[in-house]
């Protein structure tokens, strides 16, 4: 099942992404690593319950808790490196930096945010890490009414770039509005 | 007197920052908690979206915020609050020397902490 937001979460869509024979081998051995790590702690636990050492039965919140971070693991998606602070390094995630640009969208009168992508900068991280955002394209409707399209688009573009330099001191973005529908007031 | 700060006490320092809506784990940290309490290996070290690890003088906080200041704000004020928790902690990274030794001991060299905001959401 594709996620919702797969178009966000890879910034082009999840099909068009095609592996190559290294990633396809990296995958392969990331696997049986995987596999053998299960192997292993299924012969532990089985040799520590037939010792009757009792640390290997996990409570059901325990077992509920790892259901649960699998959950927002995937509501979250991948990290996004930002501008550190004075005191350290941070990132967010893309669900969380969807919802400062979405927020920023919708803050604009008869304006209602659809679907915003964005393009980063090489990460400085690793795994399902992205770098920091160089460009967002945000989707919107609009209100059908007499205001001129222009203005708001450029209204709509204001209020992105100033909450991501408020929020994330993000200074050098590019900001592309597309006005994909209309709606009645 | 100072004693070793632990990771259930940097949950109550992290929560404590005005804005935080609380811990929120990722995969990662939840698995290394669950790893670390059945090996019974310095369980203290790691709880739920707080990983401290000394070899690498860092300290990870996940987190959910509410909306409202500014994320970067929030996020420097939970970072000078981890801070100042560890600077009054017994515990400090130890370079490249391996853990757990006679050798982890405090040195000058400051903790970095890395806060991921997994989610802005709430009132």
């Amino acid at each position: 099942m594709e996620h919702p937001d797969a178009h966000d979460r890879n910034g082009t869509h999840a099909a068009d992404r095609v592996s190559g024979p290294s990633d396809r081998e990296s995958d392969d051995e990331a696997t049986q690593r995987y596999l053998d790590l299960i192997r292993s702690v299924h012969d532990e636990w089985t040799t520590l319950e037939a010792e009757g050492d009792s640390s290997v039965q996990l409570s059901a919140t325990a077992l509920s808790t790892i259901k649960e971070a699998v959950r927002a693991d995937f509501r979250h998606g991948a990290h996004v490196e930002m501008p550190p602070t004075a005191a350290g390094p941070y990132t967010l995630s893309e669900q969380a930096l969807r919802t400062v640009v979405r927020n920023a969208v919708d803050s604009v009168p008869g304006v209602i945010a659809l679907r915003t992508t964005f393009d980063h900068e090489p990460p400085k991280g690793g795994h399902r890490t992205r770098g920091v955002p160089s460009r967002i394209r945000c989707r919107i409707s609009a209100a059908a009414g007499d205001r001129d399209l222009l203005e708001v688009a450029d209204e709509v573009r204001t209020a992105v770039i100033a909450a991501c330099r408020e929020h994330m001191d993000l200074t050098d973005l590019r900001v592309d509005i597309h006005i994909e529908d209309l709606h009645d007031n | 007197m100072t004693t070793e700060t632990s990771a259930a006490d940097l949950v109550e320092v992290v929560c404590a920052v005005p804005g935080v809506r609380g811990i929120e784990a990722g995969i990662a940290s939840s698995l290394r908690t669950l790893d670390a309490r059945l090996r019974r290996d310095r369980a203290s070290r790691v709880r739920y979206g707080i990983v401290i690890d000394p070899r690498s003088g860092t300290v990870t906080a996940e987190v959910g915020l509410a909306p409202g200041a500014p994320v970067r704000t929030i996020v420097e004020e939970i970072q000078r609050a981890v801070q100042r928790a560890l600077d009054r902690s017994t515990v400090g990274p130890v370079g490249p020397q391996p853990a757990d030794t006679a050798s982890e001991r405090r040195e000058e060299r400051p903790w970095q902490v890395l806060v991921r905001v997994q989610s802005l959401s709430g009132a």
